[in-house]
């Protein structure tokens, strides 16, 4: 089975997913990047769950928690954008700096 | 969610006696205790460490709840939504103390967290509410992913989900020092420090403070970082205990900068609830001390002690000055507490509870605070580990420090001048909020003269460490 | 003889409540009920004075179980030192309540302080172990906050943050060293004992004993006050209300110098040994520095303040001294100046009260209006300088006596500091009773009423029965002096 290259898609998923975080303004994006990281860690745990050939299939299980619930987070935190936008028009995390230090 | 608006007093006074009735259960397990109960298949456990730590959380929602009524009532809030989430996250917190597994402890971790995102953007229409919630949103979804990042390296060496599986398969396959699992470490522990706001990962901590509704920021800045030590603790101590010396040096510099970074940005706060947020940022450095130590010596049994007794101190005493700055900041009219001047005198009830706070904080005994240290510091000095002396020696500095700007307020309410402006105004004192400052003041004052009681907690963590 | 103690800090304790219970329209009843419960105390003073314990050292009487899996335990105890410092505890509240005008006597919050107050110090003095030390030691910082933070004068915030930060930058290393002796302890006997029978016992090396000494000492010296750390303390006595500065003056300088014979010298000895020339030469430097500076003061506060640091060196060059004569004289020297600048600060006082200024030029020839105010002043005066016959010479005659066979240097440049204090106080006396009325806002001046009499009255009998008959006073320390020279000549020996 092949174990490696998977994994490194996995991994290669999360670094893209932290670059975005860092990099991306919009509010919205840095949602996907995040998401991309979840959907690493999906990757992951399917990945392992056949590699170990979970009889339990725990790895799946805990696959499916986390879709929910980064549905879920999803929803939230477009709430809080829609909010955000609706009383600035922007969705910018750059222009998000009344409060320093 | 479902009563008419008319009748949304209902809502507080339910949840208020349903956190109460709550207790019950605890009470009944305690008493019938004789050894701890796994459920789920090992997956959640009741021993007494989750039962006290359970009690922690119900009476601190508790206590948040009374904060919240006249809060929430003065605004026109979504009540019945508002308790519901608070709710919700208390019944994270539950979980946490009891999981014994990835799975089971993420969840808890996500359901403590997640009504907190939308709490803290309660305020609607208030544009620093809306940046606090987005700035706790962001990093709090990261932090849930490089947690889970970790918990997958964990699976996959492991193949389990279950802490006792996985550390025993750790120690069986003498993987505990492996790169990966260290990888999962640092993320595990970087994703938690999220929640527990500790340096460097804090700059969202002191933003969403300012912005959420007062209630919610002293339940943030008490219950989820305690739900986040909570689960740091277990993982720590139940997952990764084979490969303490690698964590406990990252932890103990976390410690370090913690305490110092939080204290130095704490002294230059004019915004009460700002400078709260940083002295709670400092706090963590303590709290975090005696397991980074633990880490290094291997006793875990004196770090979770004394990390657990400073957690349950600090829960009652940084509620009681979240309430002191709730009360003045409504009478004021200010963010700024140096336009505080003098207004202990209006109310020397309030002002005497704030001081007493305040120099509970700052550890001057005979309030429960020097006890906090005191734990604290034995754990540090007695580790016989030039580490250990170091971040003593570093938080001994701190501890002077935060004198500074903790005696600064008490200061300003008791000796400044008082603002004409305020001369008019009649202090509000509702009696919910009463009843919050008179138990978080016992609890501080019995805490620092009877410590006595504490000393349950010991033979609680050596149970809690023995299976 | 347990009840006696714990009540010296139930009395105190529950007088304090009791006057924050009583509404504030029976305002007139605070005073009095301050000033009969701090009789109570003074009498249970007496008793231990004159009981099996007033003359010995340092005995715990009661343990109580206080943190049981450590093994903690609340010691209390007496001892010769200790009864006299809570004597002359008891008086000084007694007094400055019955001293302080009525705009004082009459606040719920000020009475109720300087009863907390009380509570504390009484605490500082009787405890038996480290930790109930430490926690009287800050607990007494509370009250002293509110007194000098509300009722203080116009520079009172700042000079009330500096007394507080300086003090409790001090105390976290009198806490660490706690903590420290606390894990050594556990070492030794597996369980946290702090008290002192077991600390006498513990074997320190060498660097542990430095390094406790250096830590619980440093925490001391701040509160004595030594040179160069003590710049909280001129700030802290202008500003403090009267009744404050004489508590501040009379007792909590006092706990330093307390808390380094009780705790530094015997239990530290070694630390005592290698570190006491540095504490000896800055304590000289004190002497000299304070009286200096306060030959140069305008504000009469501030010249009582620095004249406070100059004898409180004194006291601080007999401890090093370390022989027995000047132990003793050292511990005569606390109560003696206790007595003195307490006095000095009322009569102080009572020129603010009348005057609003404590400005030495805006007086001048005020004998003429307030004769039986300036003879107490010049007889205050006599005392603080050392005359021979009142109190003030038997401290410091002993401590030069018994430190010149160590420091024969040091002890020469100190007795200059008798020279000096006569210029200060007499050039101030003369600045401000004698010659002719210069502001006539003087003229109208009442001289002292019968309660302001009647309060300092008792400070200048004491003054001149310890001057006349020393070997009284003497005989309550001499064991506790030998004790402590004996502990450290036997190591001096060993080494």
């Amino acid at each position: 089975m092949i174990v490696q290259p998977v994994l490194v898609v996995a991994a290669a998923l999360f670094s893209l997913g932290i670059y975005g975080i860092l990099v991306r303004r919009n509010a919205v994006m840095v949602l996907l990047s995040i998401e991309l990281i979840l959907n690493s860690v999906n990757i992951n745990f399917i990945m392992f769950d056949t590699m170990l050939a979970d009889v339990l299939m725990q790895g799946q299980i805990f696959t499916i928690f986390i879709i929910t619930i980064a549905a879920a987070e999803v929803g939230i935190g477009l709430a809080i954008v829609l909010m955000l936008f609706r009383n600035r028009q922007t969705a910018n995390i750059n222009e998000f700096d009344l409060m320093k230090w | 969610m479902i009563l008419p608006r008319k009748s949304k007093y209902y809502v507080a006074a339910f949840a208020l006696l349903g956190t109460l009735f709550s207790l019950a259960p605890l009470v009944i397990q305690w008493a019938n205790y004789t050894s701890p109960i796994y459920a789920f298949e090992n997956s959640f456990v009741v021993d007494k460490f989750s039962i006290i730590l359970k009690g922690l959380f119900i009476l601190i929602t508790y206590l948040t709840f009374l904060l919240s009524i006249n809060f929430i009532e003065s605004d026109k809030y979504y009540q019945g939504e508002y308790y519901y989430l608070l709710l919700s996250s208390l019944l994270g917190a539950l979980i946490v103390s009891s999981s014994r597994d990835l799975l089971t402890i993420f969840i808890g971790i996500e359901l403590a967290s997640t009504p907190m995102f939308l709490l803290s953007g309660w305020k609607k229409g208030d544009r620093k509410s809306n940046e606090g919630a987005i700035k706790f949103f962001l990093l709090g979804v990261l932090s849930a992913s490089l947690i889970l990042y970790g918990f997958s390296l964990l699976y996959g060496l492991s193949g389990k989900l279950v802490f006792s599986e996985i550390s025993s398969h750790l120690l069986s396959a003498s993987l505990a020092n492996s790169p990966v699992v260290l990888l999962s470490a640092i993320l595990v522990i970087s994703g938690i420090g999220f929640k527990i706001s500790v340096v460097p990962f804090h700059s969202w901590a002191p933003d969403t403070y300012e912005g959420a509704p007062l209630p919610v920021t002293a339940y943030l800045s008490v219950s989820s970082k305690a739900t986040g030590f909570v689960a740091l603790i277990i993982l720590l101590t139940k997952v990764f205990a084979g490969s303490g010396s690698s964590w406990g040096i990252i932890l103990v510099i976390i410690s370090g900068l913690t305490m110092t970074l939080g204290n130095l940005v704490a002294l230059q706060q004019n915004n009460p609830v700002r400078l709260l947020a940083y002295s709670s940022i400092s706090q963590a450095g303590f709290i975090l001390a005696p397991i980074a130590i633990s880490g290094i010596t291997g006793d875990y049994q004196d770090g979770i002690f004394a990390s657990v007794t400073y957690l349950i101190i600090y829960a009652f005493m940084n509620l009681g000055a979240f309430l002191s700055v709730h009360l003045f900041s409504n009478y004021a009219g200010s963010t700024n507490f140096y336009e505080w001047g003098g207004v202990a005198r209006k109310s020397p009830l309030a002002g005497v509870l704030t001081t007493v706070f305040f120099f509970s904080l700052a550890g001057i005994p005979p309030l429960g605070g020097w006890f906090a240290k005191f734990v604290v510091f034995r754990s540090l000095l007695g580790s016989a580990n030039s580490i250990g002396i170091a971040l003593g020696v570093v938080g001994a500095i701190n501890a002077v420090i935060a004198l500074v700007y903790y005696a600064r307020i008490s200061k300003v309410i008791w000796m400044d001048e008082p603002k004409s402006i305020n001369e008019e105004k009649i202090f509000q004192f509702e009696n919910p909020l009463k009843v919050v400052g008179v138990f978080t003041v016992l609890i501080t004052f019995v805490s620092g003269i009877f410590p006595g009681i504490f000393s349950y907690l010991g033979e609680v963590s050596s149970i809690f460490f023995g299976n | 003889m347990t009840g006696i103690i714990i009540s010296l800090l139930i009395v105190p304790l529950f007088s304090a409540l009791l006057v924050f219970m009583i509404p504030n329209s029976r305002k007139e009843i605070f005073r009095p009920i301050g000033i009969v419960f701090s009789l109570i105390t003074l009498t249970q003073c007496f008793y231990l004075l004159f009981s099996d314990y007033g003359k010995t050292k340092f005995v715990i009487l009661s343990n109580y179980k206080w943190i049981q899996s450590y093994g903690l335990e609340i010691s209390l105890g007496i001892s010769g030192m200790s009864t006299l410092l809570l004597l002359l505890t008891s008086l000084l509240v007694c007094v400055s309540l019955l001293s302080i005008g009525n705009e004082h006597a009459e606040s719920k919050g000020f009475i109720g302080s300087l009863l907390a107050l009380h509570f504390a110090i009484n605490g500082v003095f009787i405890s038996g172990d480290l930790i109930s030390l430490f926690i009287f030691f800050e607990a007494l910082l509370i009250p002293m906050y509110f007194l000098m933070g509300i009722w203080g004068g116009e520079n009172r915030r700042y000079a009330t943050i500096k007394f507080i930060l300086y003090t409790v930058f001090g105390s976290v290393f009198i806490f660490i060293g706690t903590v420290y002796a606390a894990v050594i302890s556990y070492g030794a006997n597996g369980a946290l004992a702090v008290d002192f029978d077991s600390l006498a016992s513990l074997a320190l090396t060498s660097s542990q004993s430095k390094t406790l000494f250096l830590l619980f000492t440093f925490g001391f010296l701040i509160k004595v006050p030594i040179f160069p750390l003590h710049t909280w303390l001129p700030d802290a006595h202008v500003e403090a209300p009267t009744a404050g500065s004489i508590l501040l003056a009379g007792v909590l300088l006092k706990v330093g110098a307390y808390g380094i014979l009780r705790v530094s010298i015997p239990f530290f000895t070694e630390g005592f040994l290698a570190y006491k020339n540095f504490v000896a030469v800055l304590s000289v430097i004190g002497i000299i520095y304070g009286a200096i500076v306060a030959i140069a003061q305008i504000d009469i506060k501030k010249l009582i303040a620095y004249s406070s640091v100059s004898h409180m060196g004194y006291v601080m060059l007999g401890i090093s001294a370390g022989g027995y004569l000047s132990i003793e004289g050292a511990i005569i020297q606390m109560i003696n100046h206790g007595i003195t600048a307490g006095a000095l600060f009322m009569l102080v006082g009572f020129l603010y009260e009348r005057r609003h200024t404590r400005n030495i030029s805006s007086f001048g020839g005020i004998k003429i209006t307030m004769p039986r105010y300036a003879a107490i002043f010049l007889f205050t005066s006599f005392a603080s300088i050392g005359l021979p016959g009142l109190n003030g010479f038997v401290g410091e005659f002993m401590i030069l006596m018994g430190s010149f066979n160590s420091y024969k240097f040091l002890t020469s440049i100190a007795a200059f500091g008798v020279v000096l204090a006569a210029i200060y106080m007499l050039w101030a006396y003369q600045r401000i009773f004698t010659g002719p009325i210069s502001n006539e806002k003087n003229e109208s001046l009442k001289d002292l009423d019968i309660r302001e009499t009647l309060s300092i009255v008792p400070l200048v009998l004491l003054m001149l029965f310890i001057g006349i008959y020393p070997s009284y006073i003497e005989s309550f320390v001499i064991q506790e002096a030998g004790f402590i020279s004996e502990t450290i000549a036997l190591f001096k020996d060993i080494k």
